[in-house]
């Protein structure tokens, strides 16, 4: 067999497959901090201070775009979201079971247990509201007006697939909606 | 980029003695994977080895051989969603001689926030006529990241690089192969993937002399659900 007929197979191949391709709804492309809008920068250093190694990302979603910030800030994990005009829209904090409330680790544990399957993976909680209000909250005053809820990866058997989920819970346990988390083929780290 | 390139190099210029033969070549490779449902995917691997040089006491010379065409066929069922058990049969093309092998396979893959972690345990049985069966133990680890982001978009490169111990016996006798490669990917989209890199594989180690053997590799995959 000669590396011609392998290479025009490779070719072949390549041209077929290409026409089935399927576009990815999530892109995500890291920018400078000269690229981030003002007030979402200026927010950033206003509320987290001093803080440093802050990596920005321009994300679009299903056609939604948005400028996140992560950074590490008193030993967690901040994830912040902005519009891409600079305007907060929440701020993500990957936290583990046990620094949950004990009344909502037991109500998200309840509906854990009607996943068959279910393998908890990363747990982030998510802040809604408006500036001062988060602002606040991050200060360690919870206002009754910033949204609390539960961005959590898990492995369970859903919809007859068993398959790594990310759904949204509220503070009751509730699980508001879930996705599918897209992976990328293993087969070039298994082959 | 460039530091890891370097690291690369230098590891495996460190290690290849002096006297040791060394072989030169390219090994395209092409894997296609088939996703028939949830649980099972068969993956299909065509692989061709062809020496360019080779080092004689003049220095490395260009010396042409074609030494063989790989065809595998793995079929994995899915334990968990990054964990699959494989079994597969290679039908080797060298020297006018068919060689079969059959070989088994645990992977699971790990997502970290700055790429991916792969580990692969394999055995596998290789027969050919007049010679006894060569049996080999493997382990694999293999690790991704993305040039740009947290994770690897489609049209994105991103490095990917690996390690890998076999051991081997066949008869009284062992054997043992260090695998090291490393290159640069290219994320056509989630269905396609085109790498470039090197691949060095140092075996006979357990001999008085090793031999390292260093293939310019382009790998080519598919996924189709």
């Amino acid at each position: 067999m000669g590396t011609k007929f392998f290479f025009s197979l490779l070719l072949f191949l390549a041209a077929s497959a290409g026409l089935t391709a399927q576009e990815k709804q999530e892109q995500e492309l890291r920018i400078a901090q000269e690229a981030v809008p003002e007030a979402a920068g200026a927010w950033l250093s206003e509320v987290f201070e001093g803080v440093r190694r802050v990596k920005w990302y321009a994300e679009e979603t299903s056609g939604r775009r948005s400028v996140e910030a992560k950074f590490k800030y008193e030993r967690r994990h901040y994830s912040v979201e902005f519009s891409p005009t600079g305007e907060l829209e929440d701020v993500e904090i990957e936290v583990k079971m046990r620094q949950i409330p004990d009344s909502i680790q037991q109500r998200l544990t309840s509906t854990f247990q009607t996943l068959p399957k279910f393998k908890l993976r990363r747990i982030q909680e998510q802040w809604q509201g408006d500036k001062e209000g988060i602002k606040t909250a991050l200060q360690g005053n919870l206002p009754e007006e910033v949204v609390v809820l539960y961005e959590i990866e898990f492995s369970a058997k859903m919809d007859g697939h068993y398959r790594i989920w990310e759904g949204t819970f509220n503070t009751e346990g509730r699980l508001l909606d879930y996705r599918q988390v897209v992976l990328r083929p293993t087969t070039n780290l298994n082959y | 980029m460039r530091n890891y390139l370097l690291l690369l190099l230098s590891l495996g210029t460190m290690a290849i003695q002096a006297q040791a033969p060394v072989e030169m070549g390219f090994l395209p490779e092409f894997t296609l994977g088939y996703q028939f449902n949830d649980q099972w995917k068969l993956n299909a691997q065509l692989e061709s080895m062809q020496r360019g040089w080779r080092r004689t006491q003049e220095g490395l010379a260009g010396d042409y051989d074609y030494v063989r065409t790989d065809l595998t066929l793995v079929a994995n069922y899915r334990i968990r969603p990054l964990v699959s058990a494989g079994a597969g049969y290679l039908l080797r093309f060298s020297d006018g001689e068919l060689i079969h092998r059959t070989l088994q396979q645990i992977a699971l893959v790990q997502r970290l926030p700055h790429g991916r972690i792969g580990h692969r345990w394999r055995t596998d049985q290789t027969y050919q006529t007049a010679a006894t069966t060569r049996y080999r133990l493997r382990y694999r680890f293999s690790w991704e990241t993305a040039l740009r982001g947290q994770r690897v978009d489609d049209h994105e490169f991103y490095l990917i690089t690996s390690w890998e111990l076999v051991g081997s016996k066949q008869a009284g006798d062992y054997g043992l192969e260090n695998r090291l490669t490393g290159g640069l990917g290219y994320n056509i989209n989630n269905e396609q993937q085109l790498e470039f890199g090197l691949d060095h594989r140092w075996d006979r180690l357990l001999e008085n002399t090793s031999r390292h053997r260093i293939w310019w590799t382009i790998g080519y995959f598919i996924d189709l659900n």
